[in-house]
C-alpha cells in the first residue's frame, strides 16, 4: 500500500490567483526514495508542504497511511508531525537565532513526545550526524552552513519519523559539504528504513539518491517514472529539455 | 592580457590570498574553481580594485601592460565597464531596484561612449536582442523585480558587453539560475568570447559548468592556487589532492550503467530501478 497518496490536488496562495498546484495526483510507496524535480516556480516546494500538512490544498485529497490528512491533522496533529518531518533549504533560517542548539535539538521531542530528552540522547543524535556534542552549547550563527544542516537533519530524525521531506537540503551548501550531507542522508535513510521525498533542481543529486522521479512543470506533474527511465529515456517534451540541459553541464570525465 | 604576480591580499595581518602567478592571454577563457572561502572572488575583485579598503593588497596586477594596483579611483573607473567588465552571481542584487532596465542597461554606454541619447536607446535594444531577451522594447520600461532571474542575468551580461570589453570577469554567473536558463547563458558567454576575442575569467564551484566554458582551470584552496592547467588535464588527471577531492564532490548525472550499480547499495528496496 502506498504510504502517501495525493489525488487531484489544486492549490493557490491568493483566492483569485493562478493555481500553483494544478490537478496533481501522485503516490509514494513506503521505504522508497522519490525525487521531485522541476524549475523554479514549478510547485515542487509547495507540493511537499501540502503532503506534509503545512499547507492545505483547496481541492483534492491527501491520504497518509490510508488516513485523510486533513482529518488526521485536526484530530491528532502531534501524531502527524511525528509521522513526517521536513528539512528546509536554508539551515540558518530554520533555527531560532536566540536558542542554543541543545534546546533547538530537543524541541521536537519536548513538543511531540512531551518529555525532556537527556544529555545522552541528544549527544547520540549529534554524533550520529558526525558532529561533536560540544557544539550543543553554541548558537546557530556559530556553526557553518554544512554543520547547521547536519543539526537540522538530527533534529528532524530525533523523533524517528516514517517519512522525511527534504526541500533542496544542500543547494545552499558548498560542493564538498553537499557530498557529506547527502551521504549522511542516505546512511540515515538506510539505517532507519526511512521514506525520503527529495525536492531538488539538481538531476545529478536526484539521480544518485532516488529510485523514482516526479517531474513538475508549472504546477503539474508532467512525467513520473523510475530514475533510469527519466534520465535515460524521458518522454515528455519538458523532461527531455530538462535532462538535456542538465547533462550539458554535468561533469564528464574520461577516466 | 592580464597578469597577476606575487599577489597578497590580507586583513589585519592575516593573509587571505597568496598567488605567485596567474595570467590569461587575449581571448583565453580561464576557469577559477574552489570551495567557498577559497579566495576566488577576492582574487577577481582585486583585479578591478573593488576590494574593501580595509584589505591590504600587495604585488602586481597588470592589464594590457598597464599596472592596475595603486591606480586612482578615477583611473580605475575608466577601465571598469570599458576594458574590463564584470558579471556578478546574484543579478537581483546587482541591479538598481529603483532604475528601469533600459536606463540601467545604457549606463556603461553613457559613461564610456560619445553616443547620443537616441543612439544609446537603439544600442540597448540591439544588446538585449543579442543576449536573446524576448521583447526588449517592453522590458526596457520595466523594473528589475519585474524580470525573472534569467532575464536579469541576461541584462547584466548585456550591460557588461556593451562597450566590447577585452576581459570579462564572470563570478558564478549561472549559480542562481535554473538549469535550462543556465545552459542558454553559458552558450551566450561562449559565443561572445569566440566571436569578439574577449578573454574571460569564469569563477565557479561547479566543475561541470567550468568544463563547458574554460580552456584552462586554476584550482584555489585556502587562498592559494594549488593546481593550474588545461581543462581536460585538470579534470581527468589531477595531481593535487585537493583537486581530486573537489572532483569527487561534484556529482555528475549517473548513466544507465552507474544507475544499475546503485541498485542494491543505495536503493535497498529495489523498487523502481
Amino acid at each position: 500500500m502506498p504510504l502517501v497518496t495525493a489525488s487531484n490536488l489544486k492549490f493557490r496562495y491568493a483566492t483569485s490567483g493562478p493555481w500553483i498546484i494544478d490537478n496533481v495526483s501522485l503516490s509514494i510507496d513506503s521505504g522508497t526514495s522519490v525525487g521531485i524535480v522541476g524549475e523554479s516556480g514549478s510547485g515542487k516546494s509547495t507540493i511537499i508542504r501540502i503532503l506534509s500538512g503545512l499547507l492545505t490544498a483547496q481541492e483534492g485529497e491527501v491520504t497518509v497511511e490510508g488516513k485523510n490528512l486533513g482529518e488526521w491533522s485536526r484530530e491528532a496533529p502531534r501524531e502527524l508531525r511525528r509521522f513526517g518531518q521536513l528539512v528546509f533549504q536554508s539551515p540558518s533560517r530554520s533555527f531560532d537565532p536566540r536558542m542554543r542548539l541543545r534546546r533547538a535539538l530537543s524541541e521536537p521531542i519536548r513538543a511531540l513526545e512531551k518529555r525532556v530528552p537527556d544529555a545522552g540522547e541528544l549527544a547520540l543524535w549529534i554524533s550520529r550526524v558526525g558532529l561533536s556534542p560540544e557544539i550543543l552549547d553554541r548558537y546557530p550563527h556559530q556553526l557553518s552552513g554544512g554543520q547547521l544542516q547536519r543539526v537540522s537533519l538530527a533534529r528532524a530524525m530525533s523523533i524517528k519519523p516514517q517519512i522525511l521531506y527534504a526541500d533542496e537540503p544542500t543547494s545552499s551548501l558548498d560542493v564538498s559539504v553537499q557530498a557529506q550531507v547527502l551521504n549522511l542522508l542516505m546512511a540515515l535513510r538506510a539505517d532507519l528504513g526511512l521514506t525520503l521525498v527529495l525536492v531538488s533542481h539538481d538531476l545529478a543529486i536526484v539521480g544518485r539518491l532516488c529510485e523514482r522521479v516526479i517531474v513538475m512543470s508549472r504546477g503539474k506533474v508532467v512525467e513520473e517514472g523510475t530514475t533510469v527511465d527519466i534520465l535515460t529515456n524521458p518522454q515528455h517534451e519538458y523532461t527531455i529539455g530538462l535532462v538535456k540541459a542538465a547533462k550539458a553541464v554535468s561533469l564528464k570525465l574520461t577516466i | 592580457m592580464f597578469e597577476i604576480k606575487n599577489l597578497r591580499i590580507s586583513i589585519a595581518g592575516r593573509t587571505l590570498v597568496k598567488i605567485d602567478h596567474l595570467a590569461a592571454a587575449p581571448g583565453e577563457r580561464l576557469g577559477l574553481v574552489g570551495e567557498s572561502g577559497s579566495g576566488k572572488t577576492l582574487t577577481v575583485l582585486s583585479i578591478l580594485g573593488l576590494l574593501p579598503t580595509m584589505m591590504k593588497v600587495e604585488g602586481s596586477i597588470t592589464f594590457a601592460g598597464q599596472e592596475l594596483l595603486g591606480r586612482s579611483e578615477n583611473d580605475l573607473a575608466k577601465i571598469r565597464g570599458r576594458d574590463i567588465a564584470m558579471v556578478f552571481q546574484d543579478p537581483g542584487r546587482s541591479l538598481n531596484p529603483t532604475m528601469k532596465i533600459g536606463r540601467q542597461a545604457g549606463e556603461t554606454l553613457r559613461l564610456h561612449s560619445d553616443l547620443s541619447k537616441s543612439e544609446i536607446k537603439q544600442k540597448v535594444l540591439e544588446l538585449m536582442h543579442g543576449v536573446q531577451l524576448q521583447d526588449p522594447e517592453k522590458l526596457v520600461s520595466r523594473y528589475p523585480h519585474e524580470l525573472s532571474g534569467g532575464q536579469q542575468q541576461r541584462v547584466m551580461i548585456a550591460m557588461a558587453i556593451a562597450c566590447k570589453p577585452r576581459l570579462l570577469i564572470a563570478d558564478e554567473p549561472t549559480t542562481a539560475l535554473d538549469v535550462t536558463v543556465q545552459q542558454g547563458v553559458l552558450k551566450l558567454l561562449l559565443q561572445l568570447s569566440q566571436e569578439s576575442g574577449m578573454a574571460m575569467v569564469f569563477v565557479s564551484h561547479n566543475l561541470g559548468v567550468v568544463q563547458v566554458v574554460s580552456e584552462r582551470i586554476a584550482v584555489m584552496h585556502n587562498g592559494e592556487i594549488v593546481e593550474l592547467g588545461p581543462t581536460a588535464q585538470i579534470l581527468n588527471s589531477p595531481s593535487a589532492a585537493y583537486t581530486k577531492e573537489l572532483i569527487g564532490s561534484n556529482p555528475s548525472i549517473p548513466d544507465a550503467q552507474e544507475l544499475s550499480r546503485l541498485l542494491g547499495t543505495r536503493f535497498p528496496t529495489g523498487k523502481g530501478v
